[in-house]
């Protein structure tokens, strides 16, 4: 018969990360919440109750306040991508492809998911924040209390604000990063009209309505995600803090596999058009 | 005198523990309820369960006459009307003015003019001693003033019964006293019925016309202010001669 061990004394008691089972179980969990959320906000909005000062006030601080971020971003993405980029197909010979490879780029990819990124970063995670602290400080009770749905009056506003402005966010984001493109393109040799003329020949209209497409997406996920990360807050500091990381990291890692099927959905979309 | 609010055999629990086990109360329409007890004994967590924020386990809780344990959320909104919450700590909303806190229900929920809704919010903010702060913001107020404006608020809606979550702690002295003649003088005006889940003896013992004492969950007493004080229970004994 062996040794017995001496016994270890207790170590401290940490909850384990859910692994396995439990993590599935959170997955599906955090999906049928967010699932839920989206429909009964939708259904507001179907019934035409949509609180439109809330609305109004979110619109301002997604899109207008996201603006400065989501410029500064692009331009200087663009700008990197264009030094790069431009290099290779200078020693190439192949400069009539550098405006329309890069404009291409930005239009179907890069500036919906910076968009989509910058605005879950500052917009969603300042969702879930002020929703967080309305939790813990039992203002979505109150809400509740009062025969207010938090749902009508806080997530609603907040998804319809994400889907309109989603696209107009977007819209800049291209802007910016093209012009990123352009102004780095010229100082390795492309020139301005050659640039243009590229960009005209290789990217349409129709690639713009794919990436604004794209956000339209972006913003409900960003939307539901933050809301939802917001209203299942519990405990005070800490766990505002916990909802807001978990809808950044929710929000990013969503932006960028929803945007590969996206992509997948949009090309085939198009081949079914021609 | 019939009864505004009947719980009967109320359980709630979370996966943990039970919080309330086996509730019974009557609240007559127009009476002034005190429930007292330790923290974490329970009363907040019973507060919730009557303004139907959380819903029990087991049991009925009706208010008048209608249980409210079963409702969904859309019908739970009809009755909400009916009730007011003062929160511990105000829960007053920190990205709206004073104003806009006070005339949330009503703007909600009433289809009145700017000048109504200005009158009846200079109204319940005079009513609270708080007059002219319309235009400040949550972050603006001390706490005491934060709880007198979420009293505004609750009180604005003129509802049949208003449940008091600590209403005067952290409050002066003077306030508090305040508080008490506003309660009592709200249940004259408007005939409220008041259920007040508090520690401050003093404020209870001058205010209620019955007490509930929670602990461990239960109700260990229950009886008019003479009663309570003369109990021989105790952990009511414990509780009252702190007075």
């Amino acid at each position: 018969m062996g040794q017995q061990q001496p016994k270890q004394p207790d170590a401290p008691r940490v909850n384990p990360a859910p692994v396995g089972p439990g993590l599935f179980a959170s997955m599906l969990v955090f999906l049928g919440e967010s699932v839920l959320l989206a429909a009964r906000a939708i259904g507001f909005l179907v019934r035409g109750r949509l609180h439109l000062r809330n609305t109004l006030v979110q619109m301002a601080a997604i899109g207008v306040d996201s603006l400065p971020i989501v410029l500064a971003c692009c331009l200087s993405t663009g700008a990197v991508y264009a030094f790069y980029t431009s290099d290779i197909f200078v020693r190439f010979g192949a400069t009539q492809f550098v405006g329309g490879t890069l404009t291409l780029s930005f239009l179907l990819e890069l500036g919906p998911v910076l968009a989509g990124v910058n605005v879950a970063s500052r917009s969603g995670a300042a969702i879930a924040a002020e929703i967080g602290s309305m939790v813990v400080t039992e203002q979505v009770d109150a809400l509740r209390a009062m025969a207010v749905s938090p749902i009508r009056y806080l997530v609603t506003p907040r998804l319809v604000a994400c889907v309109v402005m989603m696209p107009l966010v977007c819209v800049f984001a291209d802007l910016a990063g093209v012009l990123g493109c352009y102004l780095m393109a010229g100082t390795h040799g492309v020139a301005g009209q050659v640039f243009i003329e590229s960009a005209r020949t290789f990217a349409s209209a129709q690639d713009l309505l794919k990436g604004m497409i794209k956000t339209v997406v972006f913003g409900l996920l960003i939307a539901t995600v933050a809301c939802q990360q917001g209203l299942r807050t519990k405990g005070g500091a800490t766990g505002v803090g916990r909802s807001t990381t978990n809808s950044v990291v929710i929000c990013v890692v969503l932006i960028f596999v929803t945007d590969f099927f996206l992509a997948q959905i949009l090309a085939g979309a198009a081949v079914t058009v021609k | 005198m019939t009864n505004a609010i009947v719980v009967r055999n109320l359980v709630y629990a979370v996966p943990e523990k039970r919080i309330l086990q086996d509730i019974n109360l009557e609240v007559a329409q127009g009476e002034i309820l005190a429930i007292m007890g330790k923290s974490g004994s329970g009363k907040t967590t019973l507060l919730k369960c009557l303004a139907g924020l959380i819903k029990p386990a087991s049991g009925q809780i009706l208010l008048f006459d209608q249980d409210i344990v079963p409702l969904p959320e859309s019908e739970m909104d009809e009755v909400r009307l009916k009730i007011g919450l003062v929160f511990q700590y105000a829960a007053l909303f920190d990205s709206l003015s004073v104003y806009d806190n006070v005339s949330f229900g009503v703007v909600n929920h009433r289809r009145l003019t700017h000048r109504e809704v200005d009158r009846i919010v200079a109204e319940r903010l005079s009513d609270v001693g708080m007059p002219e702060t319309e235009n400040l913001f949550p972050s603006q107020l001390s706490g005491g003033m934060q709880k007198r404006v979420g009293l505004a608020r609750a009180l604005a809606m003129e509802p049949s019964v208003l449940l008091y979550d600590e209403p005067t702690s952290g409050l002066d002295p003077v306030i508090a006293h305040s508080i008490d003649d506003l309660i009592i003088e709200t249940r004259g005006r408007l005939g409220m019925t008041s259920v007040i889940v508090s520690h401050d003896i003093a404020s209870i013992f001058r205010i209620a016309d019955r007490i509930a004492m929670v602990d461990e969950g239960g109700i260990i007493a229950s009886g008019t202010p003479e009663e309570i004080r003369a109990s021989t229970i105790p952990k009511v004994r414990e509780f009252v001669t702190q007075e």
